[in-house]
């Protein structure tokens, strides 16, 4: 049997301001490899196609359990986490790819601070007194509404659906689909509600709601599952209350 | 906490909520049910040139009252006017995808851009064509509302152009009250969003049919077996409606 | 629960109560009021890192928390089960004292038990806290926390969020931590490695240097506590259930710079771990717990595919070995077991360090109900399904029980530790502080499952306070340190570094990182002897050696990922040879630790009152005279020194060995 390989061609750049190219790699093949664990054989043996040994490729990565959020490519022309993006299944050649909406800071490592800015932004945080115990239970929650924030809590800011969003990219304002589920998590809270005003206003403004182009790919690429289009119809929603109330009862 | 609430007081830009959501709003109500209201007196002509000139009298009635002006600016112009500038901002502020995710949302999202788009163009050409110079030198007369309407969609380029720009409107307020419905927060679930867009594919199906069939109709009419003049056409329409009793 | 809260916090409420618009105003005007604003260095962004932070920059105080990536990425975020607290809500008439019994004994005694007693009395509190902060705990029909049973206990105790607890635990706390940021009281470094202390001429802690990840950029930061939080080490046994950066390179860099570790030899190895090429995943305990049995062929060797292997040819050995428990034995019996049928027998799957965990003989729709997300992991990152396919597992490395030592100040009156003091958690350096899985208190010999996210989020918290309860009693802030000092240490780090990059000895860092972990999976792991061990020392020996010679492959500054990873293996292989050092010297069986040829077996049949049962109890007894102490490892120039601590039980003091006929 002739020896298999795992054959990669990855975009690599070697700085904000450098140019970009492709290169392309192949390694030994053995069952149950995943992209990240083939970028740490390639770190290892930085050996191109051509023979050339070169300066390894640069990627993020932490858990490699999908629950850290570190790991987001685009992988075969789907933004993705790469831990769970097991070669077995993808066809070859695999092209890796950085995300394009967020400042590249080399080959597949981005940046993306915008998106935990913009957590900032909308208050993504339940208003407490003070992290001491209060000698009382927490507003009681039901398992139905539990399950639903559960969901929602689960979004790791990884970027696959800011990346996938045509109305994210770097020239826009848009906040993008993540920090709206975040909006509708924390508006949803007992407690979180004391701040929904701020956050709706935050969402009214230049870059929020509004500038939702209902594209939808959101939903698609989201490797939580998460149901990002409830979320921003939820918000579209509490918006329009809200513009009504300010208009009407202030 | 109370300070970081206050923050929040001044906000980047008040109207910016307003100014999307008028422009969603305006989408539907007037520039929608007016492309509604126009194509059913096209589709009128379905029914022969005299009942198409009752339904024009219809409208034009409203000029003897002498507010139809008022209601073609207010009501017309201005919001197609306002749709059509926030619309052609926001068109610049997105950054189509299709090539790499091609999910039916996304094919959407880029055929309401594309179709706004060419939606404005077909408006200016369609005002540019029957109200202002018809090539040919006949104009739309609304005393003389088939006649003229054949006669100046006689020449060749107006049947696939007035079919494209027809069925891009029709398409873009199909979608768009899909959309308005979920960004003023009407639909939120996907299976609220999944029946109105079959309520959408409905609407958008029978606009379209209406249209196309106004259209195919104007195109296969015979100049020389219509009805000149309003009276005329008036006066057969009524005594085609007595006939019925 | 917490009556000595700090006065700032005081005032707060008080400014609540007069309408004072926010009480962070009023602690920043109280902190003005001190002659030079001091600051603290949170290093590690898990949940102990910001919960220190969280409770430093509640009182007022500004922190610069420092973290390899977004701290919303830590560790944390792996674990599953739940966390653990007595809220009694399942009638089952659950106490603290039990939650505290539990904990000590499942450490096998080997943790100073002040400490405990804080830990699980506090417990309720902070859950009943994170519940506030809006984490999603699952829910009983009645709308409060719902609890479950986990093991070694026998009440329902352990909350839980669906199957991501610490993703969800781990994210409440960043909210609030975030809500400090945009007040302007942290100021997050994410993307910086911690490289060292800087000290100053009395070997105080007085600030840290680190370096920015995507420039090489090295540079001192000043600070007037410093509090490490940077989680387990478990890379140093290569492949492990850790994420692919808890590597414990910062706590072996504050451990060459003076801080004692203790108790490194306690690692915990979790039975049924996916073997993979980047990690080991965990396979939750469930699967055994609903039926899973763990097998490998009869015959060595025999590679067929697992169902067309008859019955009879199938060896069941836990299920031969324990007819009493069978595949539900706890997890250290079945580690070793794993091992035994593997290493010993030679039955591994084609030879390889793999068994069978099968869940076949289950109904599909039983599996799905029961196991779902963890069958779907399964799926996800192996891409097969186990209820087609037996899963194949081999024990992991997966918690590290010791680490920094930590000091604690004891409240006669309670027994308990004192509520604040800038004693609790300090390390053996003046002005370093150390909690979560980093440091060594709580867990002794071996962990209870659940008590880790609890044991993380609370020495956050004490952390916290005492670095605060420190600077207040410091005369002389971090300001007062001469600049030389920060400059002279930047300058010492700026020339490793260099030195790295110009290093032409040939040597790979992550083939090192390889042979490290083949090395310590081999000699100190689940079993160990001392001819192993002493191999193992050999070999770290060497590797160190050849860690000095590392050749890099990336030559530039911007984006070099080598260079980090260059320094990390040199700390993992110096926290390596404490691990194995601590481990060579520590003859005897506990918790985690265990060497066959040590271990005191129970007479069979034989009960109290009998002579042979009374001699096996006076050798339990020698033995606990002359081993149950912290292990004391301290940094030198040859290798870790190593010397013992008496332990504090005082709360619960051993009487008898443990029993489980």
């Amino acid at each position: 049997m002739a020896e298999k390989f795992i054959h990669f061609k990855i975009k690599r750049q070697d700085g904000p301001n450098a140019y970009a190219y492709w290169e392309e790699f192949k390694m030994p093949y053995s069952p149950a490899h995943n992209v990240v664990s083939c970028l740490m054989y390639l770190r290892e043996h930085p050996v191109n196609i051509n023979g050339d040994r070169v300066e390894p490729v640069v990627w993020d990565s932490n858990c490699m359990e999908e629950v850290c959020g570190a790991c987001s490519m685009i992988i075969n022309g789907t933004p993705r986490q790469a831990c769970s993006a097991l070669i077995d299944e993808l066809e070859q050649p695999i092209t890796l790819e950085p995300m394009t909406k967020f400042p590249l800071i080399r080959d597949l490592m981005v940046d993306r601070s915008r998106m935990f800015e913009a957590l900032m932004k909308i208050k993504a945080w339940i208003p407490v007194d003070g992290s001491w115990d209060i000698h009382r239970h927490a507003p009681l929650i039901s398992p139905n509404e539990q399950s639903v924030r559960y969901i929602f809590s689960r979004c790791m800011t990884c970027g696959c659906c800011m990346e996938a969003c045509p109305q994210f990219h770097p020239d826009s304002k848009f906040i993008g689909p993540a920090p709206i589920g975040q909006a509708k998590l924390h508006n949803s809270h007992p407690t979180g509600k004391f701040f929904k005003e701020d956050r709706l206003h935050v969402l009214m403004d230049e870059g929020g709601i509004t500038d939702c182009g209902n594209a939808q790919n959101c939903i698609k690429v989201c490797p939580k599952d998460i149901p990002l289009t409830d979320a921003i119809g939820e918000i579209g929603r509490q918006t329009t209350m809200q513009w009504l109330r300010d208009m009407f009862v202030k | 906490m109370a300070e970081a609430i206050a923050d929040l007081g001044d906000r980047s830009d008040p109207y910016h909520f307003l100014v999307r959501r008028l422009h969603s709003l305006t989408g539907i109500v007037p520039v929608g049910v007016f492309l509604c209201i126009h194509l059913s007196i096209n589709a009128s002509i379905l029914a022969g040139p005299n009942a198409f000139q009752f339904a024009v009298n219809q409208i034009h009635n409203l000029s003897r009252l002498g507010i139809l002006q008022v209601v073609e600016v207010l009501f017309i112009i201005l919001p197609i006017l306002y749709h059509a500038v926030v619309g052609v901002l926001i068109y610049l502020s997105g950054k189509p995808n299709l090539v790499n995710y091609q999910y039916g949302g996304n094919v959407r999202y880029v055929l309401q851009r594309w179709t706004g788009i060419i939606t404005i163009f077909f408006i200016l050409t369609h005002l540019w064509h029957v109200h202002w110079i018809i090539p040919g030198g006949a104009e739309f007369n609304a005393d003389d509302a088939a006649a003229s309407v054949v006669q100046a969609m006689a020449a060749g380029w107006t049947a696939p152009i007035y079919a494209i720009g027809v069925l891009c409107a029709v398409f873009h307020f199909a979608n768009g009250i899909w959309t308005f419905l979920i960004s003023w927060g009407i639909t939120v679930g996907p299976r609220s969003q999944m029946l109105s867009g079959r309520v959408c594919i409905i609407i958008g199906l029978i606009l379209g049919l209406l249209g196309v069939a106004a259209l195919i109709r104007i195109k296969t009419m015979d100049l020389a077996t219509m009805p000149q003049g309003a009276d005329e056409a008036q006066a057969a329409h009524v005594a085609g409606g007595t006939e019925v009793h | 629960m917490w009556p000595a809260e700090p006065k700032s916090t005081d005032y707060c409420r008080a400014a609540h109560r007069l309408g004072v618009p926010g009480r962070l105003e009023g602690v920043a005007r109280k902190s003005e009021t001190m002659a030079a604003k001091p600051r603290i260095i949170v290093v590690g962004g898990g949940l102990g890192g910001l919960w220190a932070t969280l409770r430093i920059a509640e009182q007022g105080v500004p922190v610069d928390l420092f973290s390899l990536f977004p701290v919303k990425r830590s560790h944390s975020c792996c674990a599953q089960g739940g966390i653990n607290a007595v809220l009694d809500v399942k009638g089952q008439d659950d106490s603290i004292w039990q939650h505290i019994v539990d904990t000590i004994k499942g450490g096998d005694y080997l943790a100073d038990q002040p400490p405990i007693k804080n830990l699980c009395e506090e417990a309720p509190g902070l859950i009943r806290t994170y519940d506030r902060m809006g984490v999603t705990f699952s829910r009983t029909p009645e709308g409060i926390m719902d609890q479950r049973l986990f093991g070694g206990v026998k009440n329902k105790r352990t909350a839980f969020a669906g199957a991501t607890t610490g993703q969800q635990l781990l994210y409440t706390v960043d909210e609030q931590v975030r809500y400090h940021e945009s007040l302007g009281t942290v100021t997050k470094y994410e993307g910086w490695d911690f490289l060292s202390l800087v000290l100053d001429d009395n070997g105080v802690a007085r600030g840290v240097t680190a370096m920015e990840l995507s420039s090489s950029k090295v540079q001192a930061f000043k600070a007037d506590a410093v509090i490490i939080a940077t989680g387990g080490l478990a890379l140093t046994y290569g492949r492990s259930t850790m994420s692919s950066n808890s590597t414990g390179a910062p706590a072996a860099r504050v451990y060459q710079q003076g801080a004692k570790c203790a108790n490194n030899e306690f690692i915990q190895f979790h039975p049924t771990g996916m073997p993979g090429h980047d990690k080991n995943r965990l396979m939750s305990e469930a699967c055994r717990g609903e039926g899973g049995r763990i097998w490998v062929p009869r015959k060595k060797g025999d590679n067929r595919d697992p169902r067309d292997i008859p019955e009879e040819e199938r060896f069941y050995f836990l299920e031969e070995w324990y007819p009493a428990y069978g595949n539900t034995v706890p997890r250290d019996v079945a580690s070793r077991a794993i091992c035994r049928a593997v290493r010993h027998m030679g039955l591994g799957l084609n030879g390889q360090d793999v068994v069978y965990l099968d869940l076949t003989h289950q109904p599909r729709e039983f599996l799905e109900r029961r196991l779902g997300g963890i069958l779907e992991m399964y799926r996800t990152f192996a891409g097969e399904d186990p209820c087609e396919r037996p899963m194949k597992i081999f024990p992991a490395t997966h918690y590290s029980m010791g680490g920094i030592w930590v000091d604690f100040e004891k409240d006669s009156q309670t027994g308990a530790m004192a509520r604040i003091s800038p004693r609790n958690h300090a390390t053996s350096v003046p002005g370093l502080y150390a909690c979560g899985e980093c440091d060594f208190a709580y867990h002794g010999a071996n962990r209870l499952g659940a008590n880790s996210l609890l044991s993380a989020s609370f020495s956050g918290r004490v952390a916290g306070d005492s670095a605060v309860a420190y600077i207040k009693n410091l005369s002389r802030t971090g300001n007062g340190t001469p600049d030389s000092a920060y400059q002279s240490e930047q300058k010492r780090q700026e020339e490793i570094n260099s030195g790295i990059m110009t290093c032409d000895g040939g040597e790979n860092a992550f083939t090192l990182h390889h042979q490290l972990g083949d090395l310590m999976r081999e000699c100190v792991f689940v079993e160990r002897d001392n001819e192993g061990l002493d191999k193992a020392l050999q070999g770290i020996k060497q590797l160190k050696e050849r860690s000095r010679k590392i050749s890099l492959d990336h030559k530039s500054n911007w984006g070099n990922q080598s260079l980090s990873w260059a320094r990390q293996i040199q700390d993992m292989i110096v926290l390596a040879e404490v691990i194995a050092k601590g481990a060579r010297l520590r003859d005897e069986c506990r918790g985690s630790h265990y060497k066959a040829e040590f271990e005191l077996k129970v007479p069979e049949g034989k009960f109290e009152g009998d002579p042979e049962y009374e001699k096996y109890k006076a050798k339990w007894k020698a033995n606990n005279d002359k081993w149950l102490k912290h292990t004391i490892a301290t940094h030198t120039e040859n290798g870790p020194e190593i010397s013992y601590k008496e332990v504090d039980i005082s709360v619960l003091p051993p009487t008898k060995p443990r029993d489980y006929r």
